[in-house]
């Protein structure tokens, strides 16, 4: 890989992330947060000279700009549903508005139940519809054969979305308010939903791809088990909701549950096969890496732009695209860039745990895994010079410890669970997900062009499928393979990536070198 | 000409021969021994999921199963103060409270040693 210089925009986006954390606490008003920005772009034109303090004045525009776009795509217009819904919410409503989310379907209480995201346009008071913002979750109890983009008109009891458990850290109100979800509507079996007609455009694009996705989903049903299926949805399609709970619970209790979300690892290893079937057929070597650039783009769209796929694709285009224009990249840079994207398009998606998971996941691979390769490589050298396996194993192991010190924080946190057994676990599980994933996306392909092959690689995935599943339920088994924690606060949190950060970037080698 | 693979056509080529060979003869081993699929077949099994001793458990420990309230955690227990040790899992569906449909969800997390 290219390596550049590690540069500014990684300070940029750290103090535009600090801008978004000072927004919660509300502490400034709009106007003053326009006239501190409009000072501060001043005193930058006017009084700083030299690089280093322009610098320091990019840093704290851009915490001020983060602080101020945090609020502003928060900022509901007044006209907006969550302000009409104090006043309607013990009556029945009626609203008009287009769907802007996947329209999933599931089993709730012996019935099927379709929910979607409603974009509001109308809303039906005094004998007449008025125009309306904002959006809400809508949960129709039956069957309805509805798309992305539909404009629809239903009729349905609002409510606020209910808290599940007052014990985790997770709220489900609060997950929905950073997606701008405030009001749920409930409609009823008997209601009728009526609709007005189809948009056009960029949801025609996310109509196609999503039609795409329920078309590889019936492809997966029929050469696998529900379980697989729903295990092969997570892993290649980004659809975790229909996994079971006892899946799930061994994922997580052995420090694996990454697997079951697309990240970097998937989209790495998709971008790959990519290449090599282009170079297969001969692409020219530009082509391809134009066109694998543009099959990730419609990789984010068909897993439905989750943050952990848009920052996996981010940088895997970005460094693509600099191998493309023969620039150095930096993974820093790169990770820095995925972030300030995804932050761009909702900046509350940095209080989103898979966010979190996912950018603290590859700072560790980025910044601690070649420290502890380094320590482990001191320790024998002439050995790792010469034995490939050896240096495999150091490779890999020090990745698996650098993930597990980053990650274990934010687990102990949102899961109230400690996993040591998660650093040998993934040794084993990670590469039987590579050739899941491999099979996994031939059988996806072969169901579409050639069935008869794709009875080949389904049994192949069955077995691999399988035999991970049961791997990573006896790691499960073991002996304090994992423990249950209830009492981790954020200042826990915060000591305990202070002290991370202490042991491996604190200049120990200077101190004792002062001693000796 | 025909010969002259590249190293990339070479690997695909390879992987293709690999998953042909061994479907075909796990297609066969599966058609011959049917009971070896079920065998394969751990993710749809009750094996899989982690289960705890019904006898042994507390209130708390029942609860934090899935399909398990705190009203029918209490239940269980209540049950097995009064009425000693279960012999078999059979025995939860006499305990007031738990229906048949919830019986079968959470079953498969329990056992009785």
């Amino acid at each position: 890989m290219y390596r550049g210089q590690c540069g500014a925009i990684v300070g940029v986006t750290c103090g535009f992330m600090a801008g978004i954390m000072l927004a919660e606490f509300q502490w400034v008003t709009i106007r003053s947060q326009i006239w501190i920005i409009v000072v501060v772009l001043g005193l930058m034109a006017c009084l700083l000279k030299t690089s280093r303090n322009r610098f320091i004045g990019l840093l704290i525009l851009f915490v001020l700009l983060g602080q101020f776009y945090a609020t502003i795509y928060h900022y509901k217009s007044s006209d907006s549903i969550d302000y009409r819904s104090k006043y309607i919410s013990t009556h029945q409503v009626r609203l008009q508005g287009q769907i802007v989310s996947e329209v999933r379907y599931s089993q709730a209480l012996n019935a099927t139940r379709t929910s979607f995201e409603l974009r509001v346009q109308k809303i039906w008071q005094n004998e007449r519809f008025r125009k309306t913002g904002g959006k809400v979750l809508v949960q129709i109890f039956k069957p309805v054969d509805l798309n992305y983009g539909d404009v629809i008109e239903i009729q349905g009891k609002l409510h606020r979305p209910f808290e599940f458990s007052s014990e985790s850290n997770f709220s489900y109100r609060e997950y929905l308010s950073r997606r701008n979800i405030f009001f749920v509507i409930s409609v009823k079996k008997s209601t009728p939903v009526q609709r007005l007609g189809r948009s056009g455009g960029w949801f025609v694009l996310k109509r196609t791809a999503l039609n795409l996705r329920r078309g590889m989903i019936r492809n997966l049903e029929v050469y696998l088990t529900p379980n697989e299926t729903a295990m092969m949805q997570a892993i290649l399609l980004g659809e975790r909701t229909q996994i079971p709970n006892h899946i799930r619970d061994i994922f997580v209790h052995t420090g694996t549950a990454h697997i079951l979300a697309i990240s970097g690892l998937h989209v790495g290893m998709i971008a790959l096969l990519m290449l090599l079937l282009l170079n297969v057929v001969r692409v020219p070597r530009g082509l391809q890496l134009v066109i694998t650039i543009l099959f990730l783009g419609g990789y984010i769209v068909l897993t439905g732009s989750r943050p952990s796929v848009v920052r996996a694709a981010t940088m895997y285009i970005i460094f693509l695209g600099a191998r493309l224009l023969e620039r150095e990249t930096n993974q820093l840079n790169m990770l820095s860039v995925a972030a300030f994207i995804i932050l761009l398009i909702n900046p509350l998606n940095l209080f989103d745990i898979g966010f979190q998971l996912s950018f603290t996941c590859v700072l560790g691979i980025v910044s601690l895994a070649p420290k502890i390769r380094s320590m482990l490589y001191r320790k024998n050298t002439s050995r790792a010079r010469h034995d490939v396996l050896y240096a495999g194993f150091i490779q890999s192991f020090s990745v698996s410890v650098a993930v597990w010190l980053v990650v274990e924080g934010l687990i102990g946190y949102y899961f109230e669970i400690i996993t040591p057994v998660s650093i040998v676990a993934n040794l084993i599980v990670v590469p039987l997900l590579m050739v899941v994933v491999y099979i996994g996306v031939g059988l996806i392909i072969f169901a579409l062009i050639l069935p008869i092959l794709a009875f080949f690689c389904a049994a192949c995935l069955k077995v691999a499928l399988n035999v991970m599943v049961g791997i990573a339920f006896l790691f499960s088994q073991l002996p304090f393979a994992y423990f249950e924690c209830t009492s981790i606060t954020p200042w826990n949190l915060t000591v305990y990536y202070l002290i991370i950060v202490m042991i491996f970037y604190f200049p120990w080698g200077i101190i004792s070198n002062k001693k000796s | 000409m025909l010969m002259q693979l590249t190293k990339n056509e070479f690997k695909v080529l390879c992987a293709v021969a690999l998953i042909l060979f061994f479907g075909s003869l796990l297609q066969l081993t599966f058609k011959r021994y049917p009971q070896l699929l079920n065998m394969v077949n751990l993710i749809e099994s009750n094996y899989i999921y982690s289960k705890i001793d019904v006898n042994l458990a507390d209130a708390e420990a029942l609860e934090r199963l899935p399909y398990i309230g705190p009203y029918s955690a209490q239940q269980i227990v209540e049950f097995r103060n009064v009425h000693g040790r279960f012999s078999s899992l059979e025995e939860l569906k006499q305990i007031r409270g738990i229906r048949e449909t919830n019986y079968e969800r959470f079953v498969p997390y329990l056992e009785v040693n």
